[in-house]
């Protein structure tokens, strides 16, 4: 995966689309890395995500991780595989290839030690082996030689395309060591390390080694294991990632506006409870759905925010002390004494008297004879004289000076009452209307002080009645004991309040940012929306390819199934992500996947691991293939060998086998190949020998026997002819096979017929087209064919089978190629 | 058919099968059982020659069908088993591998006792009659 590549076709498609700047904006800084999506969101740079994409397409810039381009790793083929105590192979063996593409068969039986080998590679590279996978430790037991006792090792050599030094991948382990010792492997060559190297990932996601258990159970796993088997191979991961930011970007602030809202309710709850003005205020503003933010910090104020307060008043309001009281009633009832005592006999009827004796005077003084006159009221005689006028101007100075004592006392009194008064209601009246609005208890206050204006008014001019005193002592008392209330009350909520003061502030800070949000979090869900339809297009477009071979590939090892592919495409739903192949059965539309038998299923799962496998951008050249014959139908081989060819044109394609079916399809097929055998022999001994074909093979084991100096002339003489019985036989084999595939007759039923020929005459009765009974035409047709020597050695070759020959065996080796070729027409099947 | 030569044969079988030889380092599963099966066929013929005149000259059918009356149906069964076991791993197959070492090993073994059960006295009393028709040995 290039992260230029990638960043261009992302751009291509941006351009292609119609989305706005800012959201592709979005999906580039997101691709960056989720710092660069953070930055662009709080409102960094916008337009140069795009400027700085192209740089890194242009190779112009490092790139962010996420972008980061792989060093190119030259791809690798593999040259040797060499395994000394690991499972069935006890002395060193080596395995050797060309490390170029083609095709490469290692046959071996069960237990031949030639899976030991395809295990040795698996567990050299990935550190386990996965048909371990779900089985308890006891099978893991088995993994070290029984045979032996000395340090295991298994190594592999890799050829790097365009690197003259080899690479060597090796583990060991001394005796005793447990099998998870000695990881990562060894790495000697090309100037790397193990994680240098990053095979681990490539090999998670490529797949190279593909095993007959892997294969078998591709399709019955998980949907989702189907999905990421065949999406992680697409090299998409980066953008992945980025739709992964985008959408945690917009959760992130999703659940920021949650937050806000419930942090909104739980201080909105408490704003109310809290009673003091500023927290109703502001929690007016917070009922809104989209509180004016800025109301909401002038209606919080400052700390020591001076505020109009209903408290205020009443908590400062100004009140006599007590003793203060104490002494203005004392006062105010002394006065009220002196006006008694001054008034005593009323003072209505001083004043009464008074006005009397001016009037007494002035009329005599108007109109009075000379005195001593007659009283001109009564009559008495001679009472109006000077000592009379003296006496009443004295009782009238008396009376006046009396009254207008009295006069004063009363103004005396009346301020003396007035300034009580004052002292006790100056803003009392509003104090305890605004404490009763703040949500005092006023009823006391204000029992007493309509009791106490009540007798006030009464007694306007005439003195407090009796019960003022206790009504002043009391109004002084409850306005005292309603003050200290609002004291107490004012301080509570200053003290309740200053928290909220603080928590609403906060709340200020997250609403800000959350209303900034809202235009984000949408151009947010478009990006990711959009992401999300790109990544569907780039996912199909770069599974184009597997798709197509996978559909090539079936078409060939489809053989007579009806089974038919169609497209394979990667689908999400909603949360669930699956691979959908589109199997049919004979054009019905239903899905086959539940018909298709265990056989069609491997060699579907071939079908499209094969070409994934060998997807750009993988460091591996080779795929190595473990056994597919053995869960495939036989009639398949062919189509197999095909597929196995067309792979091999460009790959390294090795594969292990169990039996001579697929060298032998790859050999009539012409398929270019190297084969090779594995055999065991005693103490876990494993050979390796090129395979010729059959009868090639058996020829140039007859010519090594007669030429072995060690063996008795006498056992070669048993042993050759035998050899040479089984190269003709196999000469007619390859070509009845030939023929009879070429005319069409199914492979199962020439299998069949080939299994059921069991003497060298039916055998090529059979080779040439003959009923087995007509032993003299097929002599006929091996003199027609080779001359009469064919005819003599078929005789021999017959008898040597059961006992000694005397004809040199050398000879009879010679004899029998000229008559295998002869039979082959002259060509030589490849291998 | 030539004369037994006992024991060296199934020896040299067996130097095979433990250590190859340059000739044989890949043809020693098929030698092996081409010089077991000659052992096992060469022993038949003694038995035959003892007891039953003429008939190693009959087809290894006829003479596996033979050794059933002849032998009895426990010893003709393993006897034939062994045969057609050896004899598959001496012919020629279209998909089917050489035996493993410890199936020739068996086999071997297998000879090495119906080789001493053949010589045996019980084995060989009266003598029987030849069948009139022999075909020739395939």
């Amino acid at each position: 995966m290039v992260g230029g590549a990638l960043v261009d076709e992302l751009l291509e498609l941006l351009a292609e689309s119609d989305l706005p700047d800012e959201v592709g904006d979005l999906v580039l800084a997101a691709v960056e890395g989720k710092a660069s999506l953070e930055s662009l969101l709080s409102g960094g740079p916008s337009g140069s995500s795009r400027a700085q994409a192209r740089a890194v397409s242009r190779g112009e810039t490092p790139s962010a991780p996420e972008l980061a381009t792989d060093e190119p790793v030259a791809a690798a083929y593999i040259e040797e595989i060499a395994i000394e105590g690991f499972r069935g192979v006890g002395p060193r063996a080596r395995l050797q290839f060309e490390p170029a593409p083609g095709l490469t068969l290692v046959v071996g039986r069960n237990g031949s030690g030639k899976s030991s080998f395809a295990e040795a590679l698996e567990m050299l590279l990935t550190g386990t082996l996965l048909r371990w996978a779900d089985r308890t430790r006891v099978w893991q037991e088995g993994w070290r030689n029984l045979h032996f006792d000395a340090t295991t090792e298994i190594s592999a050599t890799f050829r790097l395309d365009g690197e003259r030094e080899g690479l060597v991948v090796s583990r060991s382990w001394r005796a005793g060591e447990d099998i998870d010792a000695s990881w990562p492997p060894l790495v000697r060559g090309a100037r790397r390390d193990w994680e240098q190297l990053g095979w681990g990932s490539a090999l998670d996601r490529f797949r190279p080694l593909l095993s007959y258990s892997e294969l078998s159970t591709m399709f019955s796993s998980r949907a989702a294991a189907l999905y990421e088997a065949l999406s992680a191979v697409l090299g998409l991961e980066s953008l992945d990632g980025a739709r992964r930011i985008l959408r945690d970007a917009r959760l992130e602030r999703d659940r920021r506006r949650r937050n806000e809202k419930e942090t909104r309710s739980a201080l909105l709850a408490d704003l109310r409870e809290c009673g003091d003005e500023r927290a109703s205020r502001v929690a007016t503003l917070l009922v809104r759905r989209r509180p004016d933010i800025a109301a909401v910090l002038d209606a919080a104020g400052g700390r020591s925010g001076a505020h109009a307060d209903a408290l205020v008043p009443l908590a400062t309001l100004e009140l006599p002390s007590p003793e203060e009281l104490v002494e203005r009633l004392a006062e105010i009832e002394s006065l009220q004494e002196r006006i008694d005592t001054l008034s005593a006999g009323g003072s209505q009827r001083l004043d009464a008297l008074a006005e009397l004796l001016e009037a007494a005077l002035s009329f005599q003084s108007a109109h009075g004879a000379p005195p001593p006159s007659d009283c001109p009221v009564c009559g008495a005689p001679a009472r109006i004289d000077d000592s009379w006028q003296l006496r009443t101007r004295q009782q009238l100075d008396s009376l006046r000076e009396r009254s207008r004592d009295i006069r004063d006392a009363r103004c005396q009194r009346e301020e003396a009452i007035a300034a009580l008064h004052e002292s006790l209601s100056s803003g009392t009246a509003g104090a305890l209307a605004a404490g009763r609005s703040a949500g005092l208890d006023t009823a006391r206050a204000s029992a007493a002080w309509e009791a106490w204006r009540r007798l006030l008014g009464a007694g306007h001019d005439v003195g407090l009645p009796a019960e003022a005193a206790d009504a002043a002592v009391e109004l002084l008392d409850a306005l005292e004991g309603v003050r200290d209330a609002a004291r107490n009350e004012a301080a509570r909520r200053r003290e309740a309040w200053s928290p909220l003061q603080e928590r609403v502030h906060r709340w200020v800070g997250l609403a800000s940012e959350v209303q900034r949000d809202e235009e984000r979090i949408r151009r947010l869900r478009v990006a990711e929306r959009w992401l999300d339809g790109a990544l569907s297009t780039l996912r199909r477009a770069r599974l184009a390819p597997v798709v197509g071979e996978a559909r090539a590939n079936w078409s060939l090892l489809r053989h007579e199934s009806s089974i038919a592919l169609g497209e394979i495409e990667l689908r999400k739903q909603g949360m669930q992500r699956y691979a959908a192949f589109d199997v049919t059965l004979e054009g019905a539309s239903a899905s086959a996947f539940g018909v298709m038998s265990q056989g069609e299923l491997s060699a579907l799962a071939i079908s499209v691991f094969l070409p994934r496998a060998m997807l750009p951008g993988t460091p591996f050249a080779f795929v190595v293939i473990d056994d597919p014959v053995q869960s495939m139908d036989p009639a398949k081989v062919d189509g197999l060998a095909r597929v196995l060819g067309r792979a091999a044109g460009k790959r390294q394609v090795i594969v292990f086998t169990h039996d001579e079916r697929l060298p032998e399809a790859v050999r009539r097929l012409d398929i270019p190949s190297r084969i090779m055998r594995v055999q065991r022999r005693a103490r876990s001994k494993v050979e390796i020998v090129a395979s010729a074909p059959p009868s090639e093979r058996y020829i140039q084991e007859a010519e090594a026997i007669a030429r072995d100096g060690e063996l008795s002339a006498d056992i070669a003489a048993r042993v050759v002819p035998g050899f040479c019985r089984s190269a003709i036989e196999a000469a007619c084999a390859a070509r009845i096979l030939r023929r009879e595939l070429a005319a069409g007759r199914p492979y199962v039923e020439v299998e069949e017929r080939l299994g059921s020929l069991t003497t060298l005459h039916t055998w090529l009765a059979e080779a040439f087209g003959l009923s087995s009974a007509q032993g003299q035409e097929v002599n006929q047709r091996v003199r027609n064919l080779c001359g009469d020597g064919a005819v003599q050695l078929l005789r021999i070759v017959r008898a040597g089978a059961h006992g000694p020959v005397t004809i040199d065996p050398l000879e009879l080796v010679r004899s029998t190629r000229r008559l295998v070729d002869a039979l082959q027409d002259g060509r030589r099947p490849a291998g | 058919m030539t004369e037994p030569e006992g024991d060296p044969l199934l020896d040299a079988a067996q130097r095979m099968l433990e250590e190859p030889s340059r000739g044989t380092v890949s043809a020693w599963p098929r030698a092996v059982a081409l010089l077991a099966r000659q052992r096992l066929e060469a022993a038949l013929g003694e038995l035959w020659r003892a007891r039953l005149p003429g008939a190693e000259q009959l087809t290894m059918r006829a003479q596996l069908a033979c050794a059933r009356s002849q032998l009895g149906p426990e010893l003709a069964g393993e006897l034939a088993y062994t045969w057609h076991a050896l004899s598959r791993a001496t012919h020629h197959h279209h998909y089917e591998l050489d035996p493993t070492r410890e199936e020739l090993a068996t086999l071997l073994s297998a000879v090495r006792r119906l080789v001493g059960q053949l010589r045996a006295p019980t084995v060989i009393a009266a003598a029987g009659t030849v069948p009139a028709r022999t075909v020739p040995a395939g």
